[in-house]
């Protein structure tokens, strides 16, 4: 568990540190629970880095068009879940998240 | 700080030196592209082009340009706002722009009628941030690609001997054949003079469309009740004009046209192969004929096209001639995707129609890259 929650934190300084470089200005909350998308923040070029960083976790191609892409990466917490619930470890069926 | 405007004839200069982020070229190419594709639009007379302006400078656009689809037994027609030219300058990126643009996009082609809108050859930045502002996914292109012109064995060996020659050497790859076409005339070969002779062969290569039969022989070979573009000869007359791109047209039949391939290739980027953009005949056997041709005339160092909702036949013939599955974005590895997006009813955010027609089932189309501008 207490493993779990270091990854956890390293994941999410990698995130910030990624969002820091592609999207967010200075000041702007990136807290677990800021909203990204739905407020803007995050913008398409952004979500594509996003993406390939989600994908890069998971060892697995990622179809974003399979799922809802607003509500489910809408924060860096909820990005974090999405890795978690579909990392490889969690995997039942093959490596294909989505 | 920013505000979005629509198009005005004033604002063409910015918005074609606007365009060079997303194409390559001049100036007065991107306004040949510009002028071509929104102002001599077959369907909507007045661009739908949506723009952020700050401190009275163009610094993002989304183009909606028109197109006409046709869908189900009674081929209903409808004027479809199809999204692209999509940029946001460099220095003016994620801070909502995109979000701000299409919101009065959105309201402004409500306002207009319109019920839905598509997006025909996303790549990964378009996909991600449609993803996420309504546009819903009915799957990729299936792109395929057939790669290179495999060359001899004895010009590999010739080659593997020029190699240890002195002054000889230099000449050593282009003998193997392993001459890098990136960046030479894509059509030289097809554009042979030979090429060009009608009494040959039943297929015949041409430079120009000829939209009238090749409009006649569409309607002659019905209509399944897919959506589709609506080609006709004013379609197909406007749609070749495309300054950007370069199209070669195969054509099949003596007295009456009983086939055509067309291919196109990109004037400003050599470097992207060749395309089949569309493909038609009366019978399995006009099909073949037409794509052996292009393929044994053409040698392209590439050539791809688009498989999605191609007939089986014609896929297993592509498959038969070398062709493979692409792999081009790095979100998008199975080609663009295409996108479709209710406007207006909320309703419509779950179930984009077209009429009454549903289009989120991908066998329910009839997709060309003729039909997108990838062509």
């Amino acid at each position: 568990m207490a493993t779990d929650r270091a990854d956890r934190a390293a994941l999410r300084a990698e995130l910030r540190a990624l969002l820091a470089e592609y999207a967010v200005e200075a000041g702007i909350d990136l807290g677990d629970g800021a909203p990204l998308i739905s407020s803007g923040i995050l913008e398409s070029t952004t979500l594509l880095h996003v993406a390939l960083w989600v994908e890069e976790h998971l060892g697995a191609e990622v179809d974003i068009s399979a799922f809802d892409l607003a509500a489910e990466w809408d924060s860096i917490g909820a990005i974090l879940d999405f890795v978690a619930r579909h990392a490889p470890a969690t995997l039942d069926q093959g490596r294909r998240a989505g | 700080m920013y505000e979005i405007v629509r198009y005005c004839p004033e604002l063409k200069p910015q918005v074609a030196a606007l365009q060079r982020h997303l194409w390559r070229g001049s100036e007065a190419e991107n306004r040949a592209y510009f002028e071509w594709k929104y102002e001599r639009n077959p369907y909507i007379a007045s661009p739908l082009v949506y723009l952020a302006v700050c401190e009275g400078r163009v610094v993002g656009m989304r183009g909606m340009f028109g197109a006409c689809w046709e869908i189900g037994p009674r081929s209903e027609r409808f004027v479809v706002p199809c999204a692209d030219d999509f940029v946001i300058a460099p220095e003016h990126r994620n801070r909502g722009l995109f979000g701000r643009i299409m919101s009065a996009a959105w309201e402004d082609l409500a306002a207009r009628g319109h019920r839905c809108a598509f997006s025909l050859s996303a790549g990964d930045v378009t996909l991600a941030g449609s993803l996420v502002s309504g546009w819903r996914s009915i799957g990729s292109a299936l792109e395929v690609q057939r790669k290179g012109i495999p060359s001899a064995p004895w010009r590999d060996r010739v080659g593997a001997r020029l190699r240890s020659m002195p002054l000889l050497w230099r000449w050593a790859d282009a003998v193997a054949g392993r001459v890098d076409e990136t960046g030479r005339r894509p059509f030289r070969r097809l554009d042979r003079p030979a090429r060009r002779s009608p009494d040959a062969t039943t297929v015949w290569l041409a430079r120009e469309p000829k939209p009238t039969p090749m409009a006649e022989l569409i309607r002659r070979l019905g209509h399944d009740g897919r959506v589709r573009h609506a080609r006709d000869e004013e379609y197909l007359g406007w749609r070749f004009a495309n300054p950007l791109h370069e199209y070669r047209f195969l054509f099949s039949g003596d007295r009456r046209m009983d086939g055509y391939l067309v291919l196109q290739s990109y004037r400003l980027d050599r470097s992207r192969g060749v395309n089949i953009v569309d493909w038609e005949a009366e019978t399995p056997s006009v099909r073949s004929a037409l794509l052996r041709a292009a393929l044994d005339w053409g040698r392209f160092a590439e050539v791809s096209a688009w498989t999605v909702t191609l007939p089986e036949a014609a896929r297993a013939l592509l498959g038969e001639s070398g062709f493979a599955p692409a792999t081009r974005g790095r979100l998008t590895r199975r080609g663009p995707h295409l996108l479709v997006r209710g406007i207006g009813d909320p309703r419509s955010g779950t179930e984009p129609l077209l009429g009454t027609h549903r289009l989120l089932d991908v066998s329910g189309w009839d997709m060309r890259m003729l039909y997108s501008m990838a062509a």
